[in-house]
C-alpha cells in the first residue's frame, strides 16, 4: 500500500526555488533514502511533509488522506514523526520529559501519565540513554541529543518516521552499530525516509533511493543502480565513490 | 607551538578530561580521534578557553592560556570551527564571514581572505547576501569553516569538518585542509572519518574516556581496538 504520496510539490524562498515539482511515493514498510548535494532541498522536503512548511503548490497524501500543510502537531497525531538534522530537544526538560512529550502528544492516547513515563523509560533504555533520564537535555552531548530525538520521535508511535542525518558525526564503527537499530525500527512496522550523507549507511539501509539536485528529482531507483548513475556521481558522490 | 600538560576538566561535578597531555608543533597537521563522548570536543573547548580546566597548563607559543579569555585566545591566533556549524543565523552570510575577520590582524587582509574562502566554497559567494538562518545544514557547516579561516589563524581547530557534507564535498574539504596546512596553518583535526583523518594527518592522538591512550602515526594506532573498529567499521 502506498503510505505517503507527494505530488507536484513546490516551495520557494524568495527567489530561490528550494523544491520544484517533486513527486515521491513511499510504500508501507519501505526504507527510502533521500540524498543530494548540500542545499538541494532534502530538509525542505521533510519540512513540507511534516507541516513545518506549507508548500506553494502540490499535495501530500498520507494513508489516502490529504495532509498538505496540516499543522505539524496534527501531522504528528496522524502518525508522521521526525528527527532534526540540527537537533532540537527541549533544552530545559530532562531526557525523560522530552520523550514523554512525544508520547503524550503523539498518535495514541495515553492510559495515564505513569504508564506514559514507563513507556518513555523503555524507549530511553532502547536508545541507550536510560542512565541519563534525569539529565537536562542541555547537558547532553550532541550524540546523546540525537539519540534522545530518536526516542522522542518513536514515542509518538509513528507509522512514518523521517530521519534527517541521524548518523552525521558517527565514526564508521558507530555507524555499523546504528544501522541495525534503524532496521529494528522497520521491524516495528514503521516506514522510514532517511536523509543521510554517509554513503555506506544509505546504501546499506535503503530499499530505494531518491536523488535531489537543486530542488528537483534527478534519479530514483535501487541503491546499486543509483551509485552508477552518471549524474549522481557528478553532482553528489564524486569519483572516489564510483565503485 | 601548543602544549597541553596534565589537563583535568569537569562539567559540574563530572570529570571529563583526565590528565590530558599533548602537543602540536608548528606546521603540523595533527588528528585527535576516538569514540563519541571520549572528550575530543571538550579538549578543543579547553584550548580555546570556552571551558576552564580545573588543573594543568596550556601553552601556545609560550603564552599561558589557562586564564585567558576566549576572545584573547583568538587574537593570539587560535580559531575553532565548532561542531555542527554554529553560526549567527540572523546575520547575512557575508556578515558572518566578516565577523570572522574581527581581530585587527585579520581585518587588514579581509578582502584577500574572503576571496580565498569563496574559492574554497563557491556556494557561500552565491549566497553571500542571504540570511545565514536560511542556509541548509551543509551550507552552515561551510560557513562555519569559512568564518574560522577569515580570522587568519596560526592554529586552526577543526571539529568534525565533514559533518553533514555531501560525499563530493567531503573529498573536497579534506583536500582543502591539506592545502590550508601546506600554506602554513597548523591544524588540529577532530574527525569521525578516521580513515580520511589518518591519511591526512602527520600524527594522531587517540582519546578514550577522557584520557589519551595512544599516539603515533597511522599504522602504530591500529593496535587500539577503538581505532580499529572506527577505522575498519
Amino acid at each position: 500500500m502506498c503510505l505517503l504520496k507527494v505530488e507536484g510539490l513546490c516551495k520557494s524562498f524568495g527567489g530561490l526555488m528550494a523544491v520544484w515539482n517533486l513527486d515521491i511515493e513511499v510504500e508501507e514498510g519501505e526504507i527510502v533514502g533521500l540524498i543530494g548535494p548540500n542545499g538541494s532541498g532534502k530538509t525542505t522536503t521533510l519540512n513540507l511533509i511534516t507541516g513545518f512548511l506549507k508548500p506553494d503548490s502540490g499535495t501530500v497524501t498520507f494513508r489516502g488522506e490529504n495532509v498538505t500543510g496540516l499543522p505539524r502537531c496534527q501531522a504528528c497525531r496522524k502518525g508522521i514523526a521526525r528527527t532534526f538534522q540540527l537537533v532540537k530537544p527541549f533544552l530545559g526538560f530532562t531526557a525523560l520529559q522530552n520523550v514523554m512529550v512525544g508520547r503524550v502528544y503523539g498518535r495514541e492516547p495515553i492510559k495515564s501519565l505513569k504508564v506514559a513515563e514507563e513507556e518513555s523509560r523503555e524507549l530511553l533504555d532502547w536508545v541507550g540513554l536510560l542512565d541519563k533520564a534525569e539529565v537536562l537535555a542541555k547537558d547532553l552531548t550532541l550524540m546523546e541529543r540525537k539519540r534522545l530525538e530518536l526516542a522522542r520521535a518513536l514515542a509518538s508511535k509513528p507509522q512514518l518516521l523521517l530521519l534527517d542525518e541521524l548518523m552525521a558525526g558517527l565514526n564508521p564503527g558507530e555507524i555499523e552499530e546504528a544501522m541495525p537499530l534503524i532496521k529494528q525500527i522497520r521491524d516495528l512496522k514503521i516506514t522510514i525516509v532517511v536523509v543521510e550523507h554517509i554513503v555506506k549507511a544509505i546504501l546499506g539501509l535503503s530499499d530505494r533511493i531518491v536523488v535531489l539536485n537543486m530542488g528537483e528529482k534527478i534519479a530514483e531507483g535501487p541503491p546499486q543502480e543509483i551509485v552508477h548513475h552518471p549524474q549522481v556521481i557528478e553532482v553528489y558522490l564524486g569519483q572516489a565513490h564510483h565503485a | 607551538m601548543l602544549k597541553l600538560e596534565e589537563i583535568n576538566a569537569y562539567y559540574g561535578d563530572l570529570q571529563v578530561l583526565w590528565g590530558i597531555s599533548m602537543e602540536v608543533n608548528e606546521g603540523e597537521l595533527v588528528a585527535l580521534i576516538g569514540p563519541n563522548g571520549a572528550g575530543k570536543t571538550t579538549t578543543l573547548r579547553v584550548i580555546t578557553g570556552l571551558l576552564k580546566p580545573a588543573s594543568g597548563s596550556i601553552r601556545f607559543h609560550g603564552h599561558h592560556l589557562g586564564k585567558e579569555s576566549a576572545h584573547k585566545i583568538v587574537e593570539l591566533g587560535i580559531s575553532q570551527v565548532p561542531e555542527g556549524g554554529r553560526i549567527f543565523t540572523g546575520m547575512s552570510v557575508l556578515e558572518n564571514l566578516e565577523l570572522g575577520a574581527f581581530v585587527a590582524e585579520a581585518r587588514r587582509v579581509k578582502d584577500q581572505s574572503l576571496k580565498w574562502v569563496y574559492e574554497i566554497f563557491p556556494r557561500l559567494e552565491e549566497r553571500k547576501s542571504q540570511r545565514a538562518g536560511t542556509l541548509s545544514g551543509g551550507e552552515r557547516q561551510m560557513l562555519a569553516i569559512g568564518r574560522a579561516l577569515m580570522s587568519k589563524p596560526r592554529l586552526l581547530l577543526l571539529d568534525e569538518p565533514s559533518f553533514g557534507l555531501a560525499p563530493i564535498l567531503v573529498e573536497h574539504i579534506f583536500e582543502m585542509i591539506t592545502e590550508i596546512n601546506r600554506q602554513g596553518v597548523t591544524v588540529l583535526l577532530v574527525e569521525q572519518n578516521v580513515r580520511a583523518a589518518l591519511e591526512l594527518a602527520h600524527r594522531a592522538y587517540v582519546i578514550e574516556n577522557g584520557r589519551i591512550v595512544g599516539q603515533g602515526i597511522h599504522e602504530d594506532l591500529l593496535s587500539f581496538e577503538s581505532v580499529r573498529s572506527a577505522y575498519l567499521g
